[in-house]
């Protein structure tokens, strides 16, 4: 980019010679600066994690040392033993991991279900049920978290696993991704060839369409998945019991009891075993993840 | 169900009501999840109910929920202020850096594939965790991190969230370095996709790179900067889990925002009521942010 302008200015004024040598100088101070830049930038992304994982091994005492002791001068494994001795995290990542995969799995399949209909049939009122399904994700959730606290609460659900994954089980955005993907990957040569061979709409669905969306489940569910393993309102409104509580319930309701100085290392050992599993998959799945960003984000 | 199915086709042009029994369970759904809430809603924000009280002994009482907001209630003034400040500030503020992050790594730099994953990592962690990790950063005293950093840096040490002053600018920080990294991979997807041979057939044409960043570049980004302008901005609107582990809307409201204060009118104070009022404010609040900014960034003919 700057070298396309840069050899526009200067050639008028420099000799042949100088040029290349020149030239080269400056691009590699552009990119020296650039790395210099991106290496900051990097560090201010990072520190926190890195600042988290280093503290939950410190004694209490290291965290207010000053100047600033980087590194724990003897690892303190304990604290992550104690925080697990006195709170339910295991009981809680079970709460998240069933929560978060069942309504992963509903949303990638109903809204595949959905997606099939409105992407390969023709029906009267269509378009109207895309411009309804696309509006609806403009209208935040928070208009909607009385009543459904309301409906749960009626239907004696509170602090079960219905209510954490019921309301969840169908998304505005599941629906339109699966009709984009299907819309421009399932070739209609095929389900042409099913219908010809007598095969029924439904059996269509299950043998030829299901299979060929794999990358699109993959994509759909992981996003799904983390959503909802790091949602907090929803889960926060409708628990109660410690059993039942989620893990960023969990986490959260750390603060209460860990807050102090003392705790301190405890609470950041906490944090660091609430944050790994999460992004853990985030980074594992990160290619998927900026494949569903292509998807769905730009038409 | 028949006179119905004739009305839909499949690709042969023969009638079957396929869809209509693959979209039921979606139809359903969008029923009792989202068309009826939001009815109940709009009910509810007209009537006094309580929700210890019986549905049925709620008095409905016209607009009085609204104008009791709008007068009456101090602390939602306030909520309401710091929401559309925070709005305003991180969209615009978010955006700028992820466009510049964007551009910048959509050079052939080595190694760039490692920074994007370095950016994109806060958006894909919890937002408690972080709030957690940010909260023990923003400690008040001389030797919280950032105060360490200060000093060293020898600026003055500040009280961040226990300040009336700061509270609300350090969430906002807080959420500016989680959102960055998800709207520069938005743009950098979206600058990918713009083909090379634009580029080409413009230099061959003579055009120098801030012609083709004028004319190629930014018109192939609108779609895309709009897309992100108002998905943040509806998002920004919702912050609650941020405020909630920080400063629970401390010290003295002064970062209280608009959702965190309806959780808390409706699940601690149990006035459904207000609570219902003041989704709806917020909703007319969005709605007409966002359609303000399509105006201005929408596509001109």
């Amino acid at each position: 980019m700057s070298s396309a302008s840069f050899r526009g200015r200067s050639s008028s004024r420099r000799t042949a010679a100088q040029e290349p040598f020149t030239r080269a100088l400056l691009r590699l101070l552009t990119t020296a600066v650039l790395y210099i830049a991106l290496l900051f930038i990097s560090f201010i992304f990072i520190l926190p994690f890195v600042w988290t994982l280093l503290g939950s091994l410190k004694r209490p005492g290291e965290l207010l040392v000053v100047p600033i002791q980087w590194l724990p001068k003897v690892p303190q494994w304990d604290n992550y033993l104690k925080i697990f001795q006195a709170m339910p995290f295991g009981r809680s990542m079970l709460n998240s991991l069933v929560v978060s995969a069942s309504v992963a799995a509903s949303v990638v399949f109903i809204g595949s279900l959905a997606g099939f209909a409105l992407a390969k049939y023709r029906f009267r009122g269509q378009n109207a049920y895309v411009t309804f399904i696309l509006s609806t994700m403009m209208v935040p959730y928070f208009v909607f978290l009385m009543p459904t606290f309301f409906m749960i609460h009626a239907l004696g659900w509170v602090d079960t696993y219905w209510a954490l994954i019921v309301p969840n089980c169908i998304t505005a955005f599941g629906v339109f991704f699966m009709k984009q993907f299907i819309g421009a990957t399932v070739p209609d040569e095929l389900i042409d060839a099913a219908r010809i061979d007598g095969c029924s709409e439904l059996r269509m669905f299950l043998i030829i369409v299901m299979p060929l969306c794999k990358s699109a489940y993959l994509v759909l569910g992981v996003l799904t998945f983390i959503a909802n393993w790091n949602d907090f309102l929803w889960p926060l409104v409708v628990t109660q019991s410690r059993e039942m509580f989620t893990l960023q319930l969990l986490l959260s309701s750390l603060q209460d009891g860990y807050g102090s100085m003392k705790f301190m290392p405890q609470l950041m050992a906490g944090t660091t075993v609430g944050l790994v599993p999460g992004l853990l998959l985030f980074i594992l799945a990160q290619r998927q993840i900026v494949q569903g960003i292509a998807i769905t984000g730009l038409k | 169900m028949i006179a119905r199915a004739r009305r839909s086709w499949n690709r042969g042009g023969r009638p079957t009501a396929a869809p209509y029994l693959f979209l039921l369970p979606t139809t359903a759904y969008f029923a009792i999840f989202w068309i009826l809430p939001f009815i109940f809603t709009i009910w509810v924000s007209l009537t006094n109910w309580n929700i210890l009280g019986n549905l049925s002994q709620a008095r409905f009482q016209g607009l009085e929920n609204y104008a009791a907001l709008l007068t009456t209630d101090p602390i939602f003034r306030i909520a309401v202020k710091n929401t559309f400040f925070y709005v305003v500030v991180n969209v615009p503020v978010v955006m700028a850096l992820a466009l510049g992050l964007a551009l910048l790594l959509n050079r052939p730099l080595p190694g760039r594939t490692l920074f994007r994953t370095i950016a994109f990592v806060p958006y894909g962690a919890s937002v408690v965790a972080l709030a957690i990790i940010w909260k023990i950063i923003y400690s008040p005293t001389p030797n919280g991190l950032l105060n360490s950093l200060l000093a060293y840096a020898g600026l003055p040490i500040q009280s961040w969230l226990n300040s009336s002053s700061l509270a609300l600018p350090s969430i906002m920080i807080m959420d500016m370095w989680k959102w960055t990294g998800y709207s520069m991979v938005v743009f950098l997807v979206a600058l990918s996709n713009i083909p090379q041979m634009y580029y080409d057939a413009a230099r061959v044409d003579g055009a120098n790179s801030r012609g083709t960043f004028r004319y190629i570049t930014i018109p192939a980004l609108r779609p895309v900067f709009l897309f992100s302008v108002v998905t943040s901005t509806i998002g920004a609107f919702q912050v609650f889990a941020q405020v909630y582990v920080m400063t629970s809307g401390g010290p003295a409201n002064a970062s209280e925002v608009v959702v965190h204060y309806m959780y808390m009118v409706a699940f601690k104070w149990l006035r459904m009521g207000d609570a219902a009022a003041m989704a709806m404010v917020l909703l007319g609040l969005i709605l007409v942010l966002v359609m303000g900014e399509v105006r201005i960034l929408g596509e001109r003919e």
